[in-house]
């Protein structure tokens, strides 16, 4: 253990994201918004690391926000109680709704405050180190890293856009979320139009069969590959969406759908869509996605942001999704 | 739009506009909207307490199931997260990996 002292051993760093060195360039400016101080302020102790005290916004489990600076990084962090952060408790706890609520608004908070102030790498949930010295090795380790990713959203944010398609207008309720729907949403725009084209073709195929019970086979037929293309459309017309939006961001990632009861509606969900787009450019970007919700009236967008480049916050393009 | 125009670049206000409804709330944001982007997204780095990035996927998994009420299963077919990406899984080893995690063997 590196730990100066066993009460240490207590404790965990949790990281809440990764920014440019506060201090750089900045002489005596620290984060007012969340109570950072300056480089000036005094550090933890631990060698080559300043982490200086907070007294604004607090961090997950109530801690304070601390920064932890090194390799021209810093490090926004909060310190936890491994009694309930460490690995058995977290794994119980990450079960709790409750508790996950509390910690991940508790987490987006800082990371939007930090946001606030410029480029900012969030970290995902959950990454935890047993001291300041552990996350200060890390940036050193991943500097190169960092300072890709801070440059790539450095003054864009994210924006989010969601199209719904309802029931009645997909006429695909109980069927939206059937195989077309699964194994295509997700899908690259051609492939998914072309899959949804070759089904539609072996569902006409054979339709003029003469044996007995064909008629209420063919109607049966028809109607399921009226649904499927009702359902077609829909998809088609999200693809349209997303490629629309696309064109008015620098970066574009598509997520699967949100499950129903976590986003509190019930209606297909066919586009869940994030966008990285300039600072300077959200209102024209609002203005695009006004102007598709107008031309695509069967569905409904839903914008959401700006957000904290959370889907383009990424080290390594490599295990991106 | 003019409300969006107010807020765009200023990046503490959340706003949520559906063409028919009106904006979110500011400052809360969508639990929903929340919860995946800290837990799916966002830069994964090793800790030195090891929550595996298979244990993240694995309790967002979890998470739907547990949020999802039996009655919006029931309205939206009993089977819908069959048909889930998330829960058929994104990697086709999903299945395999749950089973490990679940005997202890993720760590």
């Amino acid at each position: 253990m590196t730990g100066p002292e066993p009460a240490m051993e207590r404790t965990g760093v949790w990281v809440h994201a990764v920014i440019r060195d506060i201090g750089a360039g900045m002489p005596g400016a620290g984060m007012p918004g969340i109570g950072i101080p300056g480089p000036d302020a005094a550090d933890t102790g631990a060698a080559g690391v300043d982490a200086a005290e907070t007294d604004g916004v607090t961090g997950v489990g109530g801690g304070r926000v601390r920064a932890v600076r090194a390799a021209g990084l810093t490090a926004i962090v909060s310190t936890v109680d491994l009694g309930e952060f460490g690995e058995q408790p977290l794994a119980r706890n990450l079960e709790n709704v409750q508790w996950l609520e509390t910690v991940a608004r508790a987490h987006h908070r800082v990371v939007e405050t930090v946001g606030r102030r410029g480029a900012v790498i969030p970290t995902r949930l959950a990454t935890i180190y047993r001291d300041d010295r552990c996350v200060a090795a890390m940036l050193t380790e991943r500097r190169a890293d960092f300072a890709a990713a801070l440059d790539r959203v450095t003054g864009r944010t994210e924006w989010g856009v969601k199209a719904y398609a309802s029931a009645a207008k997909a006429s695909a309720s109980r069927s939206y979320a059937s195989r077309s729907y699964a194994s295509r949403s997700y899908a690259s725009a051609g492939s998914a139009a072309g899959a949804a084209r070759s089904e539609t073709a072996a569902a006409g195929a054979g339709a003029h069969d003469a044996r007995p019970g064909t008629r209420y086979l063919r109607q049966r037929r028809a109607q399921l590959s009226g649904r499927d293309e009702a359902r077609q459309a829909t998809v088609a017309n999200a693809e349209a969406i997303h490629r629309a939006l696309a064109q008015k961001a620098d970066a574009d990632r598509r997520h699967p759908a949100q499950a129903p009861g976590l986003s509190g509606r019930t209606d297909w969900m066919v586009l869940n869509g994030t966008y990285l787009v300039s600072e300077d450019l959200g209102t024209r970007f609002a203005d695009a996605v006004a102007a598709l919700a107008r031309r695509y009236p069967d569905l409904e967008l839903e914008l959401t942001g700006p957000w904290p480049p959370y889907s383009f916050a990424v080290v390594d393009e490599a295990t991106d999704r | 739009m003019t409300e969006m125009a107010g807020t765009a670049g200023t990046h503490g206000a959340m706003l949520a506009q559906s063409t028919g409804a009106p904006p979110a709330p500011p400052d809360s944001g969508n639990l929903a909207d929340i919860l995946e982007r800290v837990l799916d997204r966002g830069v994964v780095i090793a800790g030195d307490i090891r929550v595996s990035l298979l244990d993240i996927e694995l309790l967002t998994i979890k998470l739907r199931l547990v949020i999802a009420s039996v009655d919006t299963a029931k309205q939206m077919g009993i089977d819908w997260w069959e048909q889930d990406r998330w829960l058929t899984g994104r990697r086709e080893a999903v299945e395999g990996e749950e089973s490990r995690s679940l005997e202890g063997g993720s760590r």
